[in-house]
């Protein structure tokens, strides 16, 4: 066993609002494009909100084909769909040899939640006789990361992890260990949430979304107009393995995941937040990988707009990196995509590959109002052409969880 | 009769395992064919029965393996019910 192994990202499939497939992805966070649209998935004329970060004209068929697609759940479309180009982004080729060397690892929270009520629904409605079968699988929350095993004839681990904001990157840190340990080869790391009425309606009723003051919603992540999140949904799929696997095989290297490190602090709720486990996830991270603060030249922030998590993360930020805050610069791609919770880390690491390798940084858009609470070196409203070497990824969950990921470029050392 | 019933047989079949209703005739074999496994059996059990307001017996679905056996079977199951209502 080496703990030593490095281990890198050879492929990245992204179905998000503001794009489908890495370079697209890639494209419209340099634009500074925005996702958020009138929900159409469902009928929102018993909320105060009526905005989200819908994918419109997802279509499944195109990635993975008519077979069985019918009783698959909007999550499991997602998140096949953006294993699909994952997969064909690492020219990864499944067999026979190999697939008990590939695993499956995702971060998935409300994913079930609509599948669920829609299978009680029709059971009270219809009767217990007359509840279809075939869509009881996709009421459990590891459903998507089992169909794409089954999708993808992958027969190593796999696993679902839920732990709230912090799911995808968790998954990551879960895979990383899986291969430094030698029980896989390469990994299909993903998160994924879908847009639903049940999930809206639970942030709704909490008080979290954005718009509910009857004013035009807004995600303008250390904005001082800031008051709450835009919900939305995608799916990023990232394929992990280590360095020398990838270059046996002749895979295309996009970045190295450099270090990682998950703390939990009880917070308790959304109101009143220490920061003290966030802070040790970055510190420990930097310590992991024998990190100055120095070293890294972007932050890619998990704030999302809310009052709360955008003001600690800023604390944070600030207390670990001291003199370095001035220079490291700092965005949050919610401002483009919203919150896709399960999903966030997932795509903010698929975001920072293309920051590395397009040599740009995606700006936090809608800033206009600075707040002396949020003092980072923020890139705003517009991409800053600039050459990154490395990116430390944040997320944060309000209930206790804290994860970080440091990535870098291939050839920086 | 049997015609009508044969199509929405097939009509069914053919939305619960994703072949097109050209690739399905009357020999087509459900799990040699058309890659139907129990849940699916159970599946199209049950919109034959919401279909055709017929209760198709549990024990019986795993032994109707033809598009043709289900035919029959939906056929007896009307004939059966229509008999019931004359004889009310």
């Amino acid at each position: 066993m080496s703990w030593q192994k490095d281990i890198v990202i050879t492929g990245i499939g992204v179905i998000s609002p503001i794009g489908e497939g890495r370079e697209a992805f890639w494209q419209a966070l340099r634009n500074g494009d925005v996702g958020f649209r009138k929900i159409s998935l469902f009928d929102t004329s018993a909320f105060k909100v009526h905005i989200a970060g819908e994918i419109t004209g997802f279509d499944p068929l195109a990635y993975i084909g008519k077979k069985d697609l019918r009783v698959l759940d909007r999550s499991t479309r997602l998140l096949l769909s953006a294993s699909c180009l994952a997969i064909d982004d690492a020219s990864l080729e499944i067999t026979d040899e190999n697939t008990f060397r590939i695993g499956v690892s995702v971060g998935a929270t409300f994913g079930s939640l609509h599948s669920i009520a829609q299978f009680d629904i029709e059971g009270l409605r219809e009767g217990p006789r007359y509840v279809n079968p075939s869509f009881f699988p996709n009421t459990v929350i590891n459903s998507p990361a089992s169909q794409v095993s089954i999708r993808f004839k992958i027969k190593g681990f796999n696993s679902t992890i839920s732990t709230g904001f912090c799911a995808s990157m968790d998954a990551l840190v879960y895979a990383a260990d899986f291969i430094r340990l030698g029980r896989a080869d390469v990994v299909l790391v993903g998160g994924v949430e879908e847009l639903c009425e049940e999930t809206f309606m639970g942030f709704h009723n909490l008080g979290l979304l954005s718009g509910l003051d009857g004013r035009e919603p807004l995600s303008c992540p250390f904005d001082r107009r800031r008051n709450g999140v835009i919900l939305s949904e995608g799916a990023a799929v990232i394929v992990i393995e280590t360095e020398e696997h990838a270059l046996d095989r002749g895979a295309p290297i996009l970045a190295r995941i450099r270090s990682y490190s998950s703390a939990f602090t009880p917070d308790g709720d959304y109101k009143f937040r220490s920061g003290k486990g966030l802070k040790t996830a970055i510190e420990n991270a930097l310590s992991e990988a024998s990190l100055a603060p120095e070293d890294i030249d972007y932050i890619s922030c998990c704030a999302n707009s809310t009052r709360e998590l955008d003001r600690m993360e800023s604390a944070v930020i600030r207390e670990v990196f001291g003199e370095a805050v001035n220079h490291v610069y700092a965005s949050s791609v919610k401002s483009m995509i919203g919150e896709t919770y399960s999903a966030s880390g997932a795509l903010a690491l698929a975001a920072s590959v293309g920051a590395i390798n397009k040599g740009f940084i995606p700006p936090t858009v809608n800033y206009l109002e600075t707040d002396p609470e949020c003092d980072l070196n923020h890139v705003v409203n517009k991409a800053l052409d600039a050459e990154i070497k490395r990116a430390l990824v944040t997320s944060s969950d309000p209930y206790g969880n804290n994860t970080v990921v440091v990535i870098e470029g291939v050839n920086n050392e | 009769m049997t015609e009508s019933v044969a199509k929405e047989i097939i009509s069914i079949v053919s939305d619960v395992t994703g072949f097109e209703p050209e690739e399905i005739s009357l020999e087509t074999h459900f799990y040699n064919d058309l890659e139907v496994d129990s849940i699916k059996a159970i599946e199209i059990a049950v919109a034959i029965e919401k279909r055709f307001k017929v209760s198709v017996r549990d024990d019986e679905i795993p032994n109707i393996t033809t598009v043709k056996q289900a035919v029959e079977v939906v056929n007896n199951l009307l004939k059966e019910k229509e008999q019931n209502v004359q004889a009310q």
